[in-house]
Parts: C-alpha cells; sequence; structure tokens
C-alpha cells in the first residue's frame, strides 16, 4: 500500500516536472521582441493596405478616421476591430486588448511569447518609440 | 418492441437562420425585405452565411466579417467575432443571454461601402 503511494507521488511528481519543463522550454523558445505599431485589425489585413494601412480610411475621410490613431480606434471600438501589431507587412495579433488599446496608432517594441500557430503574441509587455 | 424516440422540445431546436453577405457590402435575409435578425435570448442558433466577395477583402482571404455588438456601447458580444470566407459557413452559436438591441457589423474592409455593412440584431425575452 505504502508503495504504491510512494510510485504515486513519484509519478506526480515527474508529470509536473515535465509540464513545468514544456511551459519553460515553449516560452524560451518563442519569446520575440517586435519593432512596429499598434493598429487595427481591418486597415491592417486590408488586401491593399500593406504598409499604408490607414491611407484608405482618411482618404474616404471616413468619420472618425483623420490620422492612424484615431482610425485605429475608430476601427476597434465602433466597428468591431482588434488591436494588432504591424510590423512592416506581417500582422500579429495581440492576446491583451486592453493594454494593446493605450498605444494605438503609436510606434511600439513589443516582447513576448508568440504562438507561431495563430500568430498571436501573448503575455507581452510594451514600450512606446518614437 | 416498439421503442419511443426521444422527443426534442421545440425550444431545443436551434433556431437556424440564413444570411447573405453580399458583394454589394450589405448583409441580406433572404425572403425578408427587413435587414434584421430577431431572436429568443439564450437560444441556440445555427447560423448559415453565404458571403461574396467584395471589391477589397482582407490578407486572409475573409470577405467579410460578422461580428455582434451591443447598439449602446459598441462593445463585442464574445464569440460571435466570425470571419468570412467566399462560399457558404454554418455556425453554431448562443444567442445572447441578455434582451436587447444589438448590432452586427462587417470587420473587413470590404468596398468604399463596408463602413456602412451593418444590420440589427433583436434579442427578446
Amino acid at each position: 500500500m505504502r508503495v504504491n503511494k510512494i510510485s504515486q507521488f513519484r509519478t506526480s511528481l515527474l508529470f509536473c516536472a515535465l509540464v513545468l519543463l514544456a511551459t519553460f522550454a515553449f516560452s524560451k523558445d518563442n519569446t520575440v521582441t517586435l519593432h512596429g505599431s499598434i493598429e487595427d485589425s481591418q486597415c491592417a489585413y486590408n488586401v491593399h493596405s500593406a504598409g499604408h494601412s490607414h491611407d484608405w480610411m482618411i482618404n474616404k475621410k471616413v468619420e472618425g478616421a483623420t490620422d492612424a490613431k484615431s482610425c485605429t480606434n475608430h476601427c476597434v471600438r465602433d466597428m468591431g476591430g482588434n488591436y494588432v501589431l504591424v510590423v512592416k507587412d506581417e500582422v500579429y495579433r495581440l492576446s491583451d486588448q486592453d493594454l494593446a488599446g493605450k498605444f494605438a496608432g503609436d510606434k511600439v517594441k513589443i516582447t513576448g511569447v508568440l504562438d507561431p500557430a495563430t500568430h498571436t503574441v501573448h503575455h507581452f509587455t510594451i514600450e512606446q518609440e518614437k | 418492441m416498439v421503442l419511443a424516440a426521444p422527443i426534442q422540445p421545440a425550444w431545443c431546436a436551434p433556431h437556424v437562420i440564413d444570411v447573405l453577405a453580399d458583394k454589394d457590402s450589405h448583409f441580406k435575409i433572404p425572403g425578408q425585405k427587413e435587414k434584421q435578425i430577431t431572436v429568443k435570448a439564450g437560444e441556440p442558433i445555427v447560423l448559415k452565411i453565404e458571403a461574396r466577395k467584395g471589391k477589397t477583402w482582407s490578407r486572409d482571404g475573409a470577405v467579410h466579417g460578422f461580428t455582434l455588438l451591443h447598439a449602446r456601447d459598441h462593445a463585442k458580444v464574445p464569440g460571435w467575432d466570425l470571419e468570412l470566407k467566399p462560399g457558404t459557413q454554418t455556425f453554431t452559436l448562443t444567442a445572447p443571454t441578455e434582451p436587447g438591441e444589438y448590432e452586427v457589423v462587417c470587420t473587413v474592409i470590404c468596398s468604399e461601402n463596408h463602413e456602412g455593412m451593418r444590420m440589427k440584431f433583436m434579442v427578446v425575452p
């Protein structure tokens, strides 16, 4: 009986160690630092807008979209979009929308864990850049 | 021996809703003039959406979006943020539990009329 319990305990301990190791390995391997700008998913993913996302909306004189910041916030707050990070032509989804929203339209440096399957950055820190 | 088949109560059957997300940047309900969806709070819904490509689309291949927002503050309804690829897609969803007025918006810049691609969505008790 006692031997069984010890064996169970060892198995549990081994399992926990493996989970911790896997978590550590995942986060270590996928930690990225990216430099780009916080934009909205609608403009960022528009097929015609690569590299100049908001021009389309601003040129159309869409109400509430006069510059990068206002266009980003309009598309997210009024039109159901999401805040994303745009790095040249690459678009990254961001797990913490509240945090990303504080930097709408800004150039930023983001450090976080990238999930390559969903192209989403998790657990990130963010700094404004000039 | 005759085995009785389980009878599914009417309220359990999902409310099937057909929607056309058209190339002219309008949501349409086939067979209905009014652009409005009305559902009961919390009822199961099967949404069958046919999406047709407009003038522009998203780089990930989506041609329209179908996102449900609260009308009062434009807050998103969790689980109702759908990306539409060309063709017909079926989504199994649950209606919001809070009765009131909602709005469906397109989240893909699909044409010059994208901003107007909206539809009323009413949730009744």
